[in-house]
């Protein structure tokens, strides 16, 4: 920063231009936004549903587990994730990982439901 | 020495706690597919003759099946749609002849909005059990573009359902029609009444706790035995975000509701298909409207179908009766959201309405608990925070 504009800088009333107001707007906009997507509670388990039966793995425990010899369901560090399918979309594998209560992975080929549950727990859900 | 006996004591402690066993559900549950691709039917009991109560309710979904189907070719309802002779009659269970004689009476109480009468008009839209499985949202092709108005206008006079006719005599149902070209389709309200049907069989099994949900249509008898407190509390039963489609988002908000009481959503995020339409995608909903021919969510403007943007984009209706609040779910997603209020707080029917621009509307419920259902779990399943809520008492 040259002499010049330190000085031009001194001179205001307030030490920063509009440029640092917009920077800090952004900032905290981002804070806002960041701590809103992860406000919703980190799940306990993951409920997978398939063929007429459900079990439900701990998401604690670090495993990979096969369904039915179509999926391979990989829970690593929390996050659970479709690692392979036999199906013809992909969609399942392109879901990504997911670990916040009521997030979900549909594999429709082979009519597998993967849903993180929550410790505080619902009875049941509509929809 | 001590701060490291200390920090052992600690550590037995967490390995204590992690290796101890997680408490059992204390439920009995059962899980499998019913009528048609993607409608599950669950069952959780607890107390009472559990496995008599689970095989009488699997033998019930199997009986109401084979009588209400309308894709097995043998049962009565397929051979009605089937046939075009205006003087065949058809023989229906006592079962299958109640469901009909109450889907009369939604369709009257909803000035024929609620319509058993639209299969026809479901295939034209490729939202029939076919079309949905063929041109599914989740992994499936796009359907064929929309048909032409003509057409819709051309199958809407063949949904009139007051050209079916009931008879009963000598202890025999049959069914016929004046118009050859009728359809029926119990979709809209025999799950309601399959979890009707369910919630007595639990109860004449002496179960302390059931929750039964039969492809949306929850059903709860006596109290919940809450899994970690162990005592019987209150329903708390989750609602599944409309948007995303496709359910994604988890629950929008949760509900406590009393022993003996339904929750049932219809909606237009689940079954629906996507069509091509000039540059744009509509999103047609397995929910069709038997007076417009329009599918849920869509408008015709003189020259294209429009995706309306101020309708209901799902309805969860609460109460006592099952087959009535799935009847109204489907009716008030085919209502503007004024006229779908309206309706609702007329009927006295408690309920939850979201809309497509945001707008969510608590009939007969409440957010601060001074209802018989109101809103828990505020702090985990808060996605309600992004709607306008408004809030009606029952009239």
């Amino acid at each position: 920063m040259t002499e010049k504009r330190i000085d031009v800088l001194r001179a205001r009333k307030l030490p920063f231009g509009v440029f640092d107001v917009v920077v800090f707007a952004a900032a905290i906009a981002l804070t806002v936004a960041l701590l809103l997507a992860f406000n919703r509670k980190t799940g306990e388990g993951v409920e997978i549903a398939y063929n007429g039966a459900s079990v439900v793995l701990p998401l604690g425990k670090d495993i990979e587990y096969d369904v039915g010899g179509h999926l391979t369901v990989v829970i690593k560090d929390g996050e659970a994730y479709v690692k392979k399918s036999d199906c013809k979309h992909q969609t399942c594998v392109q879901t990504g990982k997911i670990k916040r209560v009521g997030e979900s992975i549909v594999c429709a080929q082979n009519g597998v439901v993967i849903t993180v549950v929550g410790e505080s727990g619902l009875a049941g859900t509509v929809g | 020495m001590k701060k490291k006996a200390f920090i052992g004591i600690v550590l037995a402690a967490f390995l204590i706690c992690g290796c101890a066993k997680a408490p059992a559900s204390h439920y009995k549950r059962s899980v499998r597919e019913v009528f048609a691709d993607g409608i599950e039917f669950s069952a959780a009991v607890r107390g009472g003759n559990e496995d008599a109560a689970l095989a009488e309710m699997s033998k019930l979904m199997d009986d109401l099946n084979s009588d209400m189907s309308i894709t097995l070719s043998s049962s009565a309802l397929a051979r009605f749609n089937a046939s075009t002779d205006a003087d065949a009659t058809f023989e229906v269970t006592a079962e299958t002849h109640a469901v009909l004689l109450r889907a009369l009476d939604f369709y009257e109480k909803t000035g024929g909005v609620f319509n058993i009468a639209v299969p026809s008009l479901s295939a034209l839209w490729h939202v029939d059990t076919e079309g949905l499985s063929q041109y599914s949202a989740f992994g499936g092709e796009l359907a064929p573009p929309p048909p032409s108005y003509e057409e819709v206008v051309a199958r809407v006079e063949h949904c009139d359902l007051h050209c079916l006719r009931l008879t009963e005599s000598d202890g025999k149902y049959t069914i016929s029609k004046t118009d050859p070209l009728l359809k029926i389709d119990l979709g809209a309200i025999a799950k309601g009444y399959a979890a009707d049907r369910c919630a007595e069989i639990v109860k004449k099994h002496n179960v302390e706790s059931a929750l039964i949900n039969v492809g949306n249509n929850i059903y709860v008898v006596g109290e919940w035995f809450h899994p970690k407190q162990e005592i019987y509390v209150r329903w708390e039963i989750g609602v599944t975000a409309p948007r995303p489609r496709g359910g994604f988002a988890g629950e929008v908000c949760a509900l406590s509701v009393p022993s003996d009481y339904t929750v049932v959503t219809s909606g237009d995020y689940r079954r629906y298909v996507l069509m091509p339409q000039d540059d744009t995608v509509l999103y047609v909903s397995h929910i069709v409207n038997g007076k417009t021919g329009l599918p849920q969510g869509i408008a015709y403007d003189g020259v294209h179908y429009v995706q309306k943007t101020d309708f209901v984009v799902s309805a969860v209706l609460l109460g006592s009766d099952s087959t009535k609040a799935d009847a109204f779910a489907t009716a008030a997603c085919l209502m503007d959201y004024d006229e779908a209020v309206a309706f609702l707080r007329a009927q006295h029917c408690r309920g939850i309405l979201f809309t497509e621009d945001k707008k969510m509307a608590l009939v007969g419920v409440s957010e601060s608990g001074d209802e018989e259902v109101f809103f828990t779990q505020k702090d985990v399943y808060n996605a309600y925070c992004d709607y306008t809520i408004e809030e009606y008492s029952l009239d």
